[in-house]
């Protein structure tokens, strides 16, 4: 009851007949009393209640179910204070209520329970963090053993016939994720006047001898053991009972850039208009002639003569109809009401295992994330049909702010998938894949209702035809996700690299994608219907033709002058003629499209100074996160990084995952990177590396939580850093990047300009030469760090002797610090160049060493002074075997001596716990940080010229786990793994 | 000839004769609405109407009518001429006319309009 099938012949016949005609009423909820009770306590507050004691019951509040409408009132049956959703079943002096903050509650209000199950929100809430579902739902396994969602087919109107009529429901495209449908159990209230039979089938019928109006309910089942009841209303008329029929129609269209269909009344009748109460619902429906031939015409079978289906916004006593002289009133679909429904944020994120919290998701697809939207943040799925996607991309994580239940529904399906939520007629919600952003070859399914013929439509067609491409140049960037939340980014361009000649530059961005062909086929295809040669052919049709709507998708064919093809509605309006009768079917169609060319782009790795690649523009960089106040910050690790002896460069996002995807992001050209300046950012994720002339980036991408690492490509020139001489002789000696701001600090000298070097400081928008740093020489390669907004650089005069100058103004002026002299470590002067600061505080340690080596601290960065903490380790390291974690909490080194050795230091190096390393020689730590899961880790690596692996301990290094496999297949003979580094 | 009647039923139709009323000109169109199609044709739809008029009637022989519709409107049963010749009856709303000439104790140029006219099988 979810798929329109095309018009049969005998349909057809009915649709170009003449004399058709159609009658229309509205059928109203007029919910009736299921309990009532009055409020038994006294509240210190109005705000966040949720359940309050009760007494004096009338009825038995075993009747009651979860969805159902409390009206809370000064007197029995009133709504005046307001109304609220019963959230679960009550107790026999308890009453439970989704969380409410607008009714002012008292003792000895009356609660009126009546039996409209309605739309609502469901808020989450936080209780010590940890989220709880629609106030204190505690996850269990709800995203594992999934809940069925019961698509039952529309709410029903039926017109008694010689004195009884039939309604079927059929629960068969009722789905569940993760298992499937196994029982389905049918009951109605009232039970008087109505039967059914094929009560536990999928398909029931349910024959009515009475009037009225009927819940249905039907538990669905899953094979996962879980259930799930779905609702829906029959509603039973006849002649001695009708419908309300005194109204005029003033409007009735759905349109697709909406997401549903409204209808609009206007009324004289004073019964109508009490009956129209704020939030009813409300369903339009005919009865229809087609010549001799009585009954309608749709494209559902046994829901044909609904026209509309929604819920009253309120009525409008400013506007009065002259002719009609009544009060005229909105009727709303559910895309309306859940627009109007504000929401707590929500987010999933992808778990690689069984998920443990409602955060959580195994495989996670956006119809999973919808499926957690309405079915636990909104009562949708038991009210309504809601029918997903279908799609199977995973994401890492899908996400949406506080907004609107609809906004976050648009904001999951639409930036990800390019899918579109929409409520056609009959009230059913479908999140959809547009005709035209489906491959073609995939759309055999999708049903052509009707071939318009020209005696099916009006004489005047006016055909507005784009006579100019509206999108010149389509950029489509995004990430296929493995199941276990690993990423490959694509790029796709349409028609290619040059623009069309006319039109505007586009960009999509963060899609989930399967594959580099597929990614291709969207970019043609998102091209084509955005460039849609005919994005308006509107139909008016001869017949009451009600068989068309946004969704599930459908088409039909039209032979035009111009165009010959299938069409897709896309804005249906009914206008009914009070006096003639006639109901008139206008529908805006567009011309489906096919795609257009596209290519494989090259993912966006950023521009250098002269660069000839045409790339998108990046994104601004976000601002530079606010310093830690009494809260710790989480640093995990983004991507590592690797770079090899034969000067290529490896990344990882995915380094706990199995698969891991090492991605080669070596720059096209031969260069040969200085391996201690091969460092990263904290903000980007971003890579940076020098060959002594010119400075490399590589930039991820942020494709919804998954960052694909970005290649390597030169991004400042060294002739662009002007220190005299021929720019040509330029040598970049030094470079380092401010982890938390991106700012860059190089250190350039001109080999024809003596031994002297120049400082610049900037970004690559604004990069500043702050002077000559003087000239000297040096036994090592100089280090730059930057701790706290303090420049530091050290170098090594001689094997006894190590300075190190420090500005607090961006390289403009500059104090040394002389390690033979400096406080605390004149004993231990030598190689401290090697420094490591803290870079959101004011803690540096370096090496120092003279004879022993130990390592000093220093809590002032270097101002003033530094302890050698510890010198009995003995340290031997190497120029970036030191490491700490952004805190500072934890500083591990390595010793390069036998026996290898990592040592970690819990109290800033005051105390060293050694590990003896076994296997490899060069091991090296490179980072500390934590995990998703909020252990400390340690990465370090081993290499030589046998052997490469990167390997990780969480119990410094007593055990460690080589996650190096995947990157050593990928290096050649003799090449081993130089450097690493992680972006956090 | 032609027993134009009306009643609240089909069985309780009584003719205009009875009630001193001269028959009207009728005016059945079968349908309301006409639909220019795009082949050329003109399809005709909505609901017939039928409309009744007179030069002239008393305020007597008026009043004999209202009683069915006292009101702007009423369903009422009617027998009337289907294509100019044939008698067939119908379920129909009448509307009453807005506006009355009166002149001397007579209402001039009397229509009764009918519109959403559903024929139904004679009774007997």
């Amino acid at each position: 009851m979810i798929n329109p099938t095309p018009y049969n012949s005998t349909q057809l016949a009915l649709l170009r007949s003449e004399n058709q005609l159609s009658r229309l009423y509205l059928a109203v909820l007029d919910a009736p009393q299921v309990f009532a009770c009055q409020i038994n306590q006294d509240f210190d507050t109005h705000d966040m209640v949720a359940q309050a004691a009760y007494d004096n019951p009338v009825g038995n509040y075993a009747d009651v179910l979860p969805g159902q409408t409390a009206l809370i009132g000064s007197a029995p049956g009133l709504a005046d204070l307001g109304i609220c959703r019963i959230r679960k079943p009550l107790t026999s002096n308890q009453l439970y209520f989704g969380e409410t903050s607008e009714i002012a509650w008292a003792n000895n209000l009356h609660v009126t329970v009546v039996d409209d199950l309605a739309l609502w929100a469901r808020h989450i809430r936080i209780v010590d963090d940890v989220p709880l579902m629609d106030y204190d739902i505690a996850y269990a396994n709800q995203h594992s053993v999934c809940d069925p969602v019961p698509v039952l087919g529309p709410h029903a109107v039926a017109w008694l016939e010689g004195g009884n009529a039939s309604v079927q429901f059929d629960a068969g495209p009722s789905w569940v994720i993760g298992s499937t449908i196994s029982a389905y159990a049918w009951s109605v209230s009232p039970a008087a006047g109505i039967g059914i039979s094929g009560a536990n089938s999928a398909t029931p019928t349910f024959t009515i001898s009475q009037p009225g109006t009927y819940r249905v309910r039907c538990l669905v089942t899953a094979a996962n053991g879980a259930s799930f009841a779905g609702y829906r209303y029959i509603f039973a008329f006849d002649d001695e009972h009708p419908a309300f029929s005194e109204f005029a129609l003033k409007s009735c269209l759905g349109d697709d850039e909406t997401g549903g269909w409204s209808f609009k009344i206007a009324t004289p009748s004073m019964a109508l208009a009490q009956a129209l109460q704020p939030g009813r619902l409300v369903i339009l429906f005919e009865r229809a002639m087609y010549g001799n031939q009585a009954g309608s015409v749709g494209a559902i079978a046994g829901r044909e003569n609904i026209l509309a289906t929604g819920w009253v916004t309120g009525f409008d006593d400013k506007e009065i109809d002259p002719e009609q002289d009544g009060y005229t009133f909105d009727i709303q679909g559910a895309h309306w009401w859940l627009k109007q429904m504000p929401v707590f944020p929500f987010g999933l994120e992808l778990k690689n295992g069984t998920p443990t919290n409602w955060t959580e998701m195994q495989e996670l697809t956006v119809d999973k994330a919808l499926w957690h939207l309405l079915h636990w943040r909104s009562t949708a799925t038991a009210i309504m049909d809601v029918v997903l996607t279908g799609d199977t991309r995973y994401a890492k994580e899908l996400s949406a702010v506080t907004g609107s239940l609809w906004e976050q529904i648009e904001t999951v399906a639409k930036a990800s998938i390019l899918a579109q939520p929409f409520v056609n007629q009959l009230g059913q919600m479908f999140v959809k894949i547009p005709v035209n952003l489906t491959p073609v070859a995939s759309r055999a399914s999708i049903p052509n209702i009707l071939d318009i013929q020209p005696g099916d439509r009006a004489k005047s067609l006016s055909l507005p035809r784009a006579r100019q491409a509206r999108i010149a140049h389509l950029d489509l960037l995004g990430v296929a996700v493995s199941s276990t939340g690993t990423g490959s980014g694509y790029r796709s361009l349409a028609n290619g690299n040059v623009p069309k000649r006319v039109g505007s530059t586009t960009i999509k961005d963060h899609l989930l994608l399967s594959d580099q062909g597929q990614s291709n086929e969207l970019a043609g295809l998102l091209m084509a219907d955005m460039n849609n040669p005919f994005p308006s052919i509107p139909v008016r049709f001869k017949a009451n033709l009600r068989g068309f709507d946004m969704a599930p998708p459908m088409t039909a064919s039209i032979s035009l002058p111009g165009y010959t093809g299938k069409i897709i509605p896309k804005r249906i309006e009914y206008r009914h003629s009070a006096t003639t009768g006639k109901l008139d079917v206008d529908v805006e169609f567009k011309a489906e499209t096919t795609g257009t060319l596209s290519v494989t782009g090259i993912l966006p790795v950023g521009t250098g100074i002269g660069g000839s690649i045409i790339m998108p523009p990046y994104p601004p960089l976000p601002p530079p996160p606010q310093p830690p106040i009494n809260q710790t910050p989480e640093y995990r690790l983004k991507i590592l990084y690797a770079l090899t002896s034969e000067h290529r460069v490896f990344a990882c996002t995915g380094l706990f995952n199995t698969p891991r995807i090492w991605v080669d992001i070596t720059p096209d050209e031969s260069v040969e990177f200085v391996p201690e300046h091969f460092i990263t950012d904290w903000v980007t994720g971003a890579v940076y590396a020098h060959d002594g002339k010119d400075i490399y980036r590589g930039v991820p991408q942020d494709f919804g939580g998954i960052l694909v690492p970005g290649k390597l490509t030169k991004w400042i020139y060294g002739t662009s850093l002007s220190v005299g001489g021929n720019p040509a002789n330029n040598v970049i000696h030094s470079l380092t990047i401010n982890e938390m701001t991106t700012e860059m600090v190089v250190m350039v000298s001109n080999t024809g300009t003596a031994d002297e070097r120049f400082f610049f400081v900037g970004s690559i928008e604004n990069i500043v030469n702050k002077g000559s740093f003087g000239a000297y020489s040096i036994w090592s390669v100089p280090m730059i760090t930057i701790g706290n907004g303090r420049i530091i650089v050290g170098w090594m005069q001689s094997t006894i002797g190590s300075t190190f100058r420090v500005s607090d103004d961006g390289g403009s002026t500059w104090i040394t610090k002389n390690t033979t002299t400096f406080s605390g470590i004149a004993s231990h002067p030598a190689r401290s160049w090697h420094i490591r600061p803290n870079p959101i505080g004011n803690d540096v340690f370096h090496f120092a060493s003279k004879g022993a080596i130990a390592v000093a601290f220093s809590s002032d960065l270097c101002e003033n002074s530094a302890q050698i903490d510890d010198e009995s380790v003995a340290l031997d390291m190497q120029p970036a075997s030191i490491c700490a974690d952004p805190e500072m909490t934890v500083i591990l080194g390595t010793q390069r001596l036998a026996p290898w050795r990592v040592l970690r230091s819990l109290n800033g190096g005051i105390t060293w716990g050694t590990t003896e390393v076994v296997d490899g020689d060069k091991k090296q730590v490179v980072w500390a940080g934590r995990t998703d899961d909020a252990e400390n880790i340690f990465v370090a690596f081993e290499s030589s010229n046998d052997t490469s692996d990167i390997v990780f301990s969480v119990d410094n290094f007593a055990t460690e786990t080589s996650v190096g496999l995947e990157i050593a297949a990928l290096l050649n003979e003799d090449e081993y793994i130089e450097r690493i580094r992680a972006a956090v | 000839m032609i027993a134009y009647a009306m009643g609240t039923t089909q069985a309780g139709m009584v003719t205009l004769k009875s009630l001193g009323i001269p028959d009207p000109l009728p005016g059945y169109e079968p349908y309301s609405q006409d639909f220019d199609q795009a082949d050329a044709l003109v399809s005709g739809h909505g609901w017939a109407l039928d409309a009744w008029r007179w030069g002239f009637l008393t305020l007597v022989q008026l009043a004999s009518l209202r009683a069915y519709c006292p009101g702007r409107s009423a369903e009422v049963y009617i027998r009337t001429a289907k294509d100019g010749k044939v008698a067939a009856e119908f379920r129909a709303v009448l509307i009453w006319q807005k506006k009355e000439t009166r002149v001397s104790g007579k209402v001039l140029d009397v229509v009764l309009q009918f519109r959403l006219l559903e024929e139904l099988e004679p009774l007997s």
